[in-house]
C-alpha cells in the first residue's frame, strides 16, 4: 500500500517537472548587444537614453548619468562594468551604443577584478555607424583610467572616454598614427582640461606625464 | 562521547593537519651540477641591461604579492585560456616615487599575452601606492 503511494507519487512529480520544462520559456538573447565566437562584441545603437548630437561633448556628458542606473554599476567591489561605444553616422549626428557587460571576472588584486571587454562593432539598422569613440563605466568612486587603458595596443578608436561611479569623466586621444603626444583630458564644467601628456616613446606603456603650466 | 585516550589523538591531530594549510613559499629550484658547469658569467654587460635599487624591487615584490599572492592557484573551474592571468610573468610593471615613502607600482597585463580576442580587454592591472618606511600597502586604485 505505502509502495504504491509512493510510486504514484513520484510519477506525479516526474509529470509535474515534465511539464514545467515544456513550459518554461527559453531565455530570449539580448538584442542589444552580442558576443561572436572570436570573442568580439557587438553593440547595437542607437541607445535611446541618450540623445544624439553634432556636437560629441554633448553625447559624452549624457554617457555617466545613464550608465549608473544599470545594475550593480555603483556597485564597487560586486559592481560591473559596462562598455560601449560612439559613432558619427551620415546624418551628422553622433550616437552612442547600448552599453555591453561583457568582460571578465577573476581573482586578482585587491578585489574580484572587473575587466572591460571593449566592442569593436556597432549594429544600426539605419546605416554605415563611423566609430569614433568607445567609453567605459568602472563600478567604483575615485577609479580614473586603469594602467591598461592607456597602453597603446588597447586603443582601437581615436578616443577613448572612461568614467567612474562618481561620474569623473577622462578622456584619452592616443593620436597613435602620429609623432606627438597623447593626450588626457579630465571633464570639468563643460569643458576638456588638460591633465598629462603621454609622450610618443612612453605610449606603448601607457606612462603619463604632467603638463608643463 | 569520546573517550579520553581517543580525545588525545584528536588533539594531536589537530595541530598536524593545521601545519598541513600551512603553505610555505618554495625555494628556487637549481639546475643539475652538469648543466651548471655550462653557464659562463659574462664581465662585459650588454647595453639593454637595467639597473633596479632594492626599495623600488621589495615595493614590487609588495605590490605582486597582493595582486598576485606567490600560491594564488587558478580558481577550479578557469578556462584554460584564463590560466594565463595567474602567471606573474604575463605582467609588467612600472615604478616610481612619489611623495616622502611612498612608492607607486602599475602592474599591467604584458602585450600580447593572455587575451587574444580582436577587443582589448581593459582594467585587468591595478596601481598601488605603497609605504616604503612602514612597508604596507596605502592604497589600491580599483
Amino acid at each position: 500500500m505505502e509502495t504504491s503511494r509512493d510510486a504514484r507519487r513520484h510519477i506525479l512529480i516526474g509529470v509535474a517537472l515534465l511539464f514545467g520544462c515544456a513550459v518554461a520559456p527559453e531565455p530570449l538573447p539580448d538584442s542589444r548587444y552580442g558576443m561572436k565566437e572570436d570573442g568580439a562584441v557587438w553593440v547595437r545603437g542607437p541607445w535611446d537614453a541618450i540623445q544624439p548630437s553634432a556636437d560629441v561633448d554633448e553625447v559624452i556628458d549624457q554617457l555617466c548619468p545613464a550608465t549608473v542606473q544599470f545594475p550593480r554599476a555603483t556597485a564597487r567591489d560586486y559592481g560591473q562594468e559596462y562598455c560601449g561605444l560612439i559613432y558619427l553616422m551620415p546624418d551628422g549626428q553622433y550616437y552612442a551604443s547600448h552599453a555591453a557587460p561583457f568582460g571578465k571576472t577573476l581573482s586578482l588584486g585587491p578585489s574580484r577584478k572587473k575587466f572591460c571587454r571593449v566592442p569593436i562593432e556597432v549594429r544600426d539598422g539605419r546605416g554605415s555607424p563611423d566609430i569614433r569613440a568607445d567609453f567605459h563605466l568602472h563600478p567604483w568612486n575615485g577609479s580614473p583610467m586603469s594602467p591598461d587603458d592607456l597602453l597603446s595596443k588597447n586603443q582601437l578608436f581615436s578616443i577613448r572616454i572612461q568614467f567612474d561611479a562618481g561620474c569623473r569623466v577622462l578622456k584619452y586621444i592616443p593620436y597613435l598614427e602620429e609623432v606627438r603626444p597623447g593626450e588626457l583630458y579630465e571633464r570639468q564644467r563643460k569643458e576638456w582640461l588638460l591633465v598629462g601628456l603621454v609622450k610618443p616613446e612612453d605610449k606603448a606603456i601607457g606612462k603619463v606625464t604632467g603638463v608643463a603650466q | 562521547m569520546i573517550k579520553q585516550p581517543m580525545r588525545g589523538w584528536f588533539l594531536l591531530l589537530l595541530p598536524l593537519a593545521s601545519c598541513a594549510l600551512l603553505k610555505r613559499p618554495t625555494r628556487p629550484v637549481y639546475a643539475p651540477p652538469a648543466e651548471a658547469a655550462k653557464v659562463e658569467f659574462p664581465l662585459v654587460v650588454p647595453e639593454e641591461a637595467v639597473t633596479l635599487d632594492g626599495v623600488t624591487i621589495r615595493a614590487i615584490n609588495l605590490a605582486f604579492e597582493d595582486f598576485l599572492p606567490w600560491d594564488r592557484e587558478p580558481p577550479r573551474g578557469t578556462a584554460p585560456g584564463d590560466v594565463c592571468f595567474y602567471k606573474r610573468d604575463s605582467y609588467d610593471v612600472m615604478a616610481w616615487r612619489g611623495s616622502e615613502g611612498v612608492m607607486f607600482v602599475s602592474i599591467y597585463l604584458r602585450p600580447e599575452t593572455c587575451d587574444h580576442s580582436p577587443g582589448p580587454l581593459l582594467d585587468v592591472g591595478t596601481r598601488y601606492a605603497v609605504d616604503v618606511q612602514a612597508w604596507r600597502i596605502l592604497a589600491a586604485q580599483r
